[in-house]
């Protein structure tokens, strides 16, 4: 009976420590092959993990928020079983047509709010919008901000020829949009991808790419970059491998609930050797 | 004025007639000590502003389909995920020895050659050369790398 009391307790707390990592955690969502040459239908294996460490898996996501689109731009609404184990959740993409899939995870909009309390200014975090926070501090927090979070993982994966319908802006949001085409990235050339707000080019922009593994490198790989006066990103890199980039746009909310609007978006993706 | 046209001409039939139309190749895949050795994947193309074409593709052609071809990184982005590959440049992977082989360049006089040789659970090289016949050079020699040994082109006629 304590036992399971105990165990109560205890898997309640990783519950609330893993929401909050996973709010705080590069969210990826990475196949098992990006590229691929497959006349008959097959299956590419997807993960999905929220992760301190590029490409190691640390937490799984629920299956609520993938989305994988066909060749023809459509979503697939039958994505299989979903396996969600303690630090990754996967599922098999079935590959039946030739040309370009996307994969998203979308998590979003959720509120999050910062105040702080006493002479020390102790800062206090809680999931929750601004009049759910103003509730919670009373009279003696200070200081209170609210975000609005967006959270978008992406990827791509190419059956033979490359198509580009998947690649297409929504033009909602933010968004990272493939300029170079996600199978033709390649050291040595330049990779070229476009930020837009609601479709508008997002000048000055900081991101950064890092390269799977870091904790293999003796330096790790990470490129600090922002976008030029078009919204665009220019970059090239030396070695192949698994990359994945990292890139925040906050702006002001006009939710009367929310201080700011945050999107992060995570995008995964690999550099082969030419 | 005349005479001049007939020695522009002359020249031109002249530049035309001397452009090779076939290249040879020789080349040498080395052997490996190695405990888990699988003949390499081999493909020889061209690219040029006007076209590009695969001449040799060496690779486990038992099936019909084979999924690693996309191993052979730059001719899978080049080349091969773009349609089937034509008959009569496809051949089973052969293993160490040397090889010569002579293929029809088509009327290309200006192009770059290519060859790549992949080995699973081993390395992979990929040699480039500028080849212009207009310049009149007769011989390319390649420097080995790990995966080939020496490449001589030969510009036939």
């Amino acid at each position: 009976m304590k036992l399971n009391k105990f165990s109560k307790v205890v898997a309640g707390s990783l519950l609330a420590l893993s929401a909050f990592a996973s709010n705080a955690h590069d969210i990826y969502i990475w196949p098992s092959y990006f590229t691929l040459d497959a006349e008959k239908p097959t299956h590419v294996t997807v993960d999905i993990t929220a992760s301190h460490t590029t490409f190691r898996p640390d937490f799984a996501m629920p299956s609520s928020g993938v989305k994988a689109f066909g060749v023809d731009g459509k979503q697939i609404r039958r994505v299989g079983p979903y396996f969600q184990g303690a630090r990754r959740a996967t599922f098999d993409l079935a590959i039946a047509e030739q040309g370009t899939y996307a994969l998203v995870y979308e998590r979003g909009p959720s509120y999050f709010s910062r105040y702080t309390v006493g002479k020390r200014e102790t800062e206090k975090r809680l999931r929750a919008s601004k009049s759910e926070a103003l509730k919670k501090m009373g009279k003696n927090g200070k200081n209170l901000e609210t975000s609005k979070y967006f959270t978008v993982a992406m990827s791509y994966v190419t059956n033979k020829a490359p198509t580009d319908i998947v690649l297409q802006p929504k033009n909602s949001g933010f968004e990272v949009v493939p300029v170079t085409h996600p199978a033709d990235y390649v050291t040595g050339e330049d990779i070229q991808m476009k930020l837009l707000f609601e479709g508008q080019p997002v000048s000055d922009l900081s991101l950064k790419i890092e390269k799977e593994g870091p904790q293999y490198q003796e330096e790790p790989l990470v490129l600090d970059l922002k976008s030029d006066d078009n919204g665009v990103v220019n970059f090239s890199v030396e070695e192949g491998g698994r990359f994945m980039l990292t890139a925040y746009h906050k702006k002001k909310s006009e939710d009367p609930e929310a201080d700011f609007d945050i999107t992060r978006v995570y995008y995964a993706f690999e550099v082969i050797y030419e | 004025m005349i005479r001049k046209f007939l020695i522009v001409l002359a020249c031109a039939i002249l530049s035309t007639a001397s452009l090779a139309k076939q290249i040879e190749v020789n080349f040498e895949l080395p052997s490996f000590d190695s405990a888990n050795y699988h003949k390499p994947y081999v493909a020889i193309w061209l690219e040029s502003a006007e076209k590009k074409e695969t001449f040799l593709l060496w690779h486990l052609n038992k099936k019909a389909n084979d999924k690693w071809l996309v191993d052979i990184r730059r001719w899978w982005r080049k080349q091969g995920r773009y349609g089937e590959t034509p008959d009569g440049v496809t051949g089973a992977t052969k293993g160490p020895g040397k090889y010569q082989e002579s293929f029809d360049i088509n009327g290309v006089s200006k192009f770059k050659f290519y060859m790549e040789v992949v080995r699973e659970d081993g390395g992979r090289s990929l040699l480039k050369q500028a080849i212009d016949l207009n310049n009149g050079q007769t011989e390319y020699k390649l420097k080995a790398s790990k995966e080939v040994g020496p490449v001589i082109i030969k510009i036939g006629k």
